[in-house]
């Protein structure tokens, strides 16, 4: 019994150790590593802890191999990060505070100075004087003016980009915009401006993460977009969009994500980097002004003038021609002017040559006619006695001094004189017609009623009588005593006549003598004449009333004989004057 | 293309900006500018057929007043300490620089330049000083920015040490 129980032992021995040599040769791992495995598995706590220690090397070594992609795990992230907002947003907004306050801060800062900078230019802008301004930049900056101009035809304008190895601060790469003229030795600016980034942040930027941004240089910025390896440094001239930044920062992760062990690995040779050069030339960017399509206000303004003006000179210039034309026809049309030739000159003065009578109407008079001026026109004119019939009846008004009752016409030589005058105004026409140039007959009608003319022909006979005497004579002769009698007649005729018209005339004696020899007895002998001839008028029934005796001196040296006269003169007086 | 960052570090009034001058340009001023802040110059050597662009970093020369700041040494492919032979102290600050230079970046190849050698009859710096250099394993050379003497050779040495 106690042999077959140790004879069941060893079996069970035996078995135990084949069963232990089998899960040996099947797991490789004993029993007791057996037993934790199995505890490990049965506690989800220490398993999910084993895990998490070999998942992400997991991962890493599933992408590396290609098993899995970003691609894949994207939606995957996207879709538990998505389901976890929605469930408890505030989460998400708790974690993410620290990370959003100062972007926000950042960003509303970088759009004021945006803002900010947008309402310089405007203001810079509205200036009028501007290309004068740009000038003056050109000339200070010693810049080119076209350079200038282009400055401010953008917005804003990438210049250069530069990428630069962070910590050797050796260009990597570059590119430059075609526009601009030469470009500055890109090495040493590279360079440079690492170490100014390093001197900056040396000696200002203490809190760890804040690094240099940007550089201004007057109306240039340097805009650094720094990564881990590698600096993107864009010189922008004007008002960078926020976007620009944004583009600065994707460019710099692409190359990094792209060159990463090009840049990890980074001993000098810049050669692989040439293949950055499409994503630096992305960040050439500019953007034009927009200019506003102004009505070329002045230039209409000035073709306004300028038509006003012409229209203005047309204006003058028929204006002047029709004064022209119409002083001319004036001149023309006046009696006693002929013109011969005229010039209106465009800029000059009026010429009007001619000849003109000094009885026609002034020339000036038609200036005034024509709204002309004195000094615009000039008159060559000579004079000469014109035959035209109102100049001729001027000339005859002047010399002939007509009554107003007296209407005077002219016709081919001939004087018409018409309506009613005193008998010393006919007399005055008889003697003075002969002087008036262009008349040659006198025809006088209705004058006078037809007996009024028979005494005025009386009156004219009187006054035509002469007696001559010889020296110390007294006594008419035989000739003279029937002029005489003839004399009485005429006398009596206008005497009868005027007193029906109850008008009074006076016949005045005229005895004259001369000055040679006693002026007293010669005046005696001259006044013994007149009266002697009174007496004698009285005798023959002339009443004494309307006789005067006058003596009268006169020389005529030529006829010594006609110095010894007496003749007569008919004058009215108004019976007041009696 | 190969481009290399080199660093010039010394005393000041060393002659770091002469030797560069020299390189770069060929001149060579009596007038003394002293540096603020840092320099840069270029300069292509062709080396045994490849051509390199030299970054050249001009450091203002370190006194009491200013020390280097780190980060201008930062990924360079090599340095010169520059020291002046006729002032001695100038090798205590050059080693000094040197430290922190190899503390900062790590070992890249230098030489170390006795430069005015044009006044050696004024120089406190000894035979015995450059040899007790030499056995401390270092690179030195002596230079004269004025005469131009060994200029571009120690640029090339440097050159060739940092393209090994």
């Amino acid at each position: 019994m106690l042999k077959n129980n140790a004879k069941e032992q060893l079996l069970k021995t035996i078995q135990a150790n084949r069963l232990h040599e089998l899960r040996t040769l099947l797991t490789g791992l004993d029993k007791t590593e057996l037993q934790q495995l199995n505890t490990l598995i049965k506690d989800p706590e220490a398993f999910s802890e084993e895990i998490r220690k070999l998942l992400p090397l997991s991962i890493r070594k599933m992408v590396d191999a290609g098993d899995i992609t970003m691609e894949n795990l994207l939606p995957l992230i996207e879709e538990a990060m998505r389901e976890s907002i929605q469930r408890n947003p505030e989460t998400l907004a708790d974690i993410l505070f620290p990370v959003m306050m100062p972007a926000i801060r950042k960003a509303v800062a970088t759009d004021i100075k945006q803002m900010l900078d947008s309402l310089n230019n405007t203001l810079e802008r509205s200036f009028s004087f501007k290309r004068i301004g740009w000038r003056a930049q050109a000339l200070l900056s010693s810049r080119k003016y076209s350079e200038i101009v282009l400055s401010h035809a953008y917005i804003y304008q990438v210049k250069q980009v530069f990428l630069i190895h962070k910590s050797t601060g050796l260009l990597l790469a570059q590119v430059a915009d075609e526009q601009q003229g030469n470009v500055a030795n890109a090495d040493m600016v590279s360079s440079m401006l690492s170490a100014i980034k390093d001197f900056v942040q040396d000696s200002f930027v203490n809190k760890k993460g804040n690094v240099l941004e940007e550089i201004n240089v007057g109306r240039m910025r340097i805009m650094l977009e720094q990564g881990p390896y590698a600096i993107l440094a864009s010189v922008v001239e004007g008002n960078i969009p926020k976007v620009y930044h944004d583009l600065l920062k994707e460019t710099i992760e692409n190359i990094h994500v792209e060159f990463f062990q090009e840049l990890e690995n980074f001993s000098g040779d810049v050669s692989p980097f040439d293949k950055s050069i499409p994503l630096l030339k992305q960040c050439l960017q500019k953007e034009h002004k927009r200019e506003k399509k102004r009505k070329p206000v002045f230039a209409m303004f000035l073709l306004f003038v300028l038509a006003a003006f012409l229209a203005y000179g047309i204006y003058l210039g028929i204006n002047k021609h029709v004064r022209y034309r119409n002083l001319l026809n004036d001149l023309q049309n006046s009696p006693g002017i002929v013109i011969t030739h005229s010039d209106n000159a465009l800029f000059g003065k009026m010429a009007f040559y001619g000849i003109r009578d000094p009885m026609a109407q002034k020339p000036d008079y038609y200036l005034e006619q024509n709204n002309l001026k004195v000094k615009n026109v000039r008159f060559y004119f000579k004079p000469f006695l014109s035959l035209d019939p109102p100049i001729v009846l001027k000339r005859a008004r002047r010399i002939l001094k007509p009554p107003q009752t007296i209407k005077l016409n002219y016709n081919k030589g001939v004087l018409f004189v018409s309506g009613k005058a005193d008998t010393t105004w006919l007399k005055s026409l008889y003697k003075r017609y002969h002087r008036i140039f262009g008349v040659e007959k006198l025809n006088v009608s209705t004058l006078l009623e037809k007996k009024n003319k028979k005494v005025v022909r009386n009156i004219l006979a009187i006054e035509k009588h002469v007696f001559h005497f010889k020296y110390n004579v007294f006594a008419l002769d035989s000739a003279q005593v029937k002029e005489f009698k003839a004399l009485i007649k005429e006398v009596k005729n206008v005497l009868d006549f005027s007193f029906k018209q109850d008008s009074v005339p006076v016949i005045i004696v005229n005895s004259f003598t001369s000055y040679s020899g006693n002026l007293k007895g010669n005046k005696y002998v001259a006044q013994h004449r007149a009266e002697q001839f009174i007496n004698l008028m009285i005798r023959y029934g002339i009443p004494q009333e309307v006789l005067v005796p006058k003596v009268r001196f006169i020389e005529n040296y030529n006829s010594k004989f006609k110095n010894r006269s007496v003749s007569f003169q008919v004058k009215y007086i108004k019976p007041k004057n009696l | 293309m190969i481009k290399k960052k080199i660093c010039m570090l010394g005393s000041f009034a060393v002659g770091k900006t002469s030797l560069v001058q020299q390189f770069v340009n060929s001149i060579f001023s009596e007038k003394y500018h002293t540096t603020i802040g840092v320099k840069i110059d270029q300069k292509n050597v062709l080396i045994d057929g490849n051509e390199v662009t030299l970054m050249l970093w001009d450091i203002h020369g370190e006194d009491e007043f200013q020390k280097v700041k780190p980060a201008y040494i930062m990924g360079s492919a090599g340095y010169f300490i520059v020291m002046d032979g006729t002032r001695r102290n100038s090798i205590e600050t050059g080693l000094e620089l040197q430290k922190m230079v190899e503390k900062t970046i790590g070992r890249v190849p230098f030489i170390i330049l006795i430069n005015k050698a044009d006044l050696q009859d004024s120089w406190e710096i000894s035979n015995e000083d450059i040899q007790q250099l030499k056995s401390m394993g270092k690179e030195v050379m002596l230079t004269s920015a004025k005469t131009g003497d060994a200029v571009e050779d120690a640029f090339i040495k440097l050159t060739r040490l940092m393209l090994k």
